[in-house]
């Protein structure tokens, strides 16, 4: 078995079955730990540029992901016309940018906000990583390598779904370049790691969010306007 | 929660990782026995495999296109079947002088093949090396190619019309002449000169006919282009060399991206502009 084989066919299972079981243990044994834990009570600007811009970008990019693994011909289809080809390559690097910068502003909360750095575990900068480096490799195969919606649908799409059959032909990617390579492993990092960090939040998507009234998180930490001050400012913090 | 709980939360937790680790063990083990069988299918002889891998470009009986694909029929140089196996597996560039004829083409390794199959291949095509004397290379029409249509040939190409096995574009991973503003994909090599590169129609064919590179033989080794596509395409790459070439491709996909972002964050700030502030900032600014 060459290290190619390895790698494109045995790890992929491998991470599988640690993704499923390790998340059905921990949702069985600790279902509290299965979130995001927010920190939004502790730093909220820089999260709502980072987190906003991170998750819409890069659930979007996998939604584009996950349709070409669905319907292929469909995307052959639409790329056949450069100017559509083009549209949804410039769609997909905007995207990718975005949510690049997301996570640019993540990883500097993290590391600046002296609140946010107390509960950051080394688990969230392995996650941090991980995803950076998918979204770096993403972008480089999006520029550098084009056009992953046109050869993809040829490569990647019988790739995974030789792997979801269960007869992995590691074949289609022995020959792509080092930085294609590189963001399908990332993945299968990605999804390695998904039971042991806050990556298990994606399970518990809020869908009841789309139809309860929204509601507003305040936190008494906040500077209050003087107005509502009542007592005596050097009193303050003594009593 | 009691002591006695905690411990049994534990005692769960411990088999629950037992629980993890024999899947995990049962996975590998199936994989690693299912890979060790996947290559025992049937063995075809090594003159089938050479029609199916090699007579593409060297032609049947190993004759070769004269300027274009060296003949391997009385070439001494494949005598050794060791030698054969490493062109196979590694390719071969660059110039070459066989028969007091030059060669200056690409070959690259031929995928898919197992070390089996590599050596039968190798073994028949050392027989050919001592050959038939009297063979003669095809030789190469270097003149316009005849009966394909361009337009079609471009159509196909971009993916405008789909090949008849249903096969992905050309496009997808190359570029060829002046394809829309952008060109098309780099994944794979510029096409822009290969009709003269393999020497004309008749190398460019026999490669079309059974693509030998590594991420081509997979997608069109069971779903081969017809002849009439073939010519199609012959025919607007040869004349591919005289469209303009698009210039700075790869800025223009980041610069538009990177607006695209931008206004992505722009929308943020105006759509979501309540969402940014504070309780406490609501308050004030409602005084």
């Amino acid at each position: 078995m060459s290290g190619n084989d390895l790698l494109f066919a045995v790890v992929p299972y491998v991470v599988l079955a640690l993704a499923i079981i390790v998340t059905i243990v921990r949702f069985r044994q600790a279902q509290f730990t299965v979130s995001s834990l927010s920190s939004q009570l502790l730093e909220s600007k820089k999260l709502y540029w980072g987190s906003i811009s991170f998750h819409w970008g890069l659930s979007l990019v996998l939604v584009g992901h996950l349709l070409a693994l669905l319907v292929p011909s469909g995307f052959e289809l639409w790329n056949g016309a450069p100017l559509r080809l083009y549209l949804l390559e410039f769609t997909g690097v905007a995207l990718g940018l975005w949510a690049a910068a997301g996570l640019i502003v993540l990883v500097i909360r993290r590391s600046t906000e002296p609140r946010v750095r107390r509960v950051t575990t080394p688990m969230d900068t392995v996650v941090m990583a991980i995803i950076g480096v998918q979204i770096f490799t993403g972008l480089w195969t999006a520029i550098a390598h084009r056009w992953g919606s046109f050869w993809g649908t040829e490569v990647m799409v019988p790739y995974v779904r030789s792997l979801l059959r269960f007869s992995p032909e590691p074949g289609f990617i022995d020959p792509l370049p080092f930085m294609v390579k590189v963001h399908v492993l990332a993945f299968f990092a990605f999804l390695a790691v998904f039971p042991f960090t806050r990556l298990v939040h994606i399970i518990t998507l809020p869908l009841q969010y789309l139809t309860r009234p929204w509601q507003k998180v305040v936190s008494v930490r906040d500077e209050p306007p003087a107005e509502y001050v009542t007592r005596d400012k050097n009193a303050r913090g003594v009593s | 929660m009691s002591s006695a709980k905690r411990h049994g939360k534990a005692r769960q937790g411990r088999r629950g990782l037992h629980l993890v680790l024999v899947a995990l063990a049962a996975t590998i083990a199936a994989l690693v026995a299912a890979s060790s069988t996947r290559a025992d299918a049937q063995d075809p002889s090594g003159a089938d495999l050479y029609a199916q891998n090699c007579a593409g470009c060297h032609q049947a009986g190993g004759v070769g296109i004269e300027g274009t694909f060296p003949p391997l029929a009385s070439n001494p140089a494949v005598a050794d079947p060791a030698y054969v196996g490493g062109v196979i597996t590694n390719g071969k560039s660059g110039p070459l002088e066989v028969l007091g004829v030059q060669y200056d083409s690409v070959m690259a390794p031929v995928a898919g093949l197992s070390a089996d199959q590599v050596e039968a291949i190798s073994e028949y095509v050392s027989g050919l090396a001592g050959g038939d004397e009297t063979t003669t290379s095809t030789t190469v029409a270097t003149e316009a190619p005849t009966g394909g249509d361009a337009d079609r040939g471009r159509d196909l190409f971009i993916g405008a019309k789909r090949t008849s096995e249903g096969t992905s574009a050309c496009a997808s991973c190359h570029t060829a002449g002046d394809i829309g503003n952008l060109g098309g994909s780099s994944l794979g090599p510029d096409l822009t000169d290969v009709y003269a590169k393999l020497g004309g129609e008749a190398g460019l064919s026999a490669w079309l006919t059974n693509p030998p590179a590594p991420t081509m033989t997979p997608i069109f080794g069971d779903h081969p282009l017809t002849e009439a596509e073939i010519a199609d395409l012959v025919a607007y790459l040869a004349e591919a060399p005289n469209d303009d070439e698009p210039s700075d491709q790869i800025d223009w996909l980041l610069l538009i991206g990177f607006i695209g972002a931008v206004v992505l964050f722009a929308g943020m700030a105006v759509a979501w502009r309540g969402m940014r502030r504070t309780y406490v900032e609501t308050l004030r600014s409602a005084r």
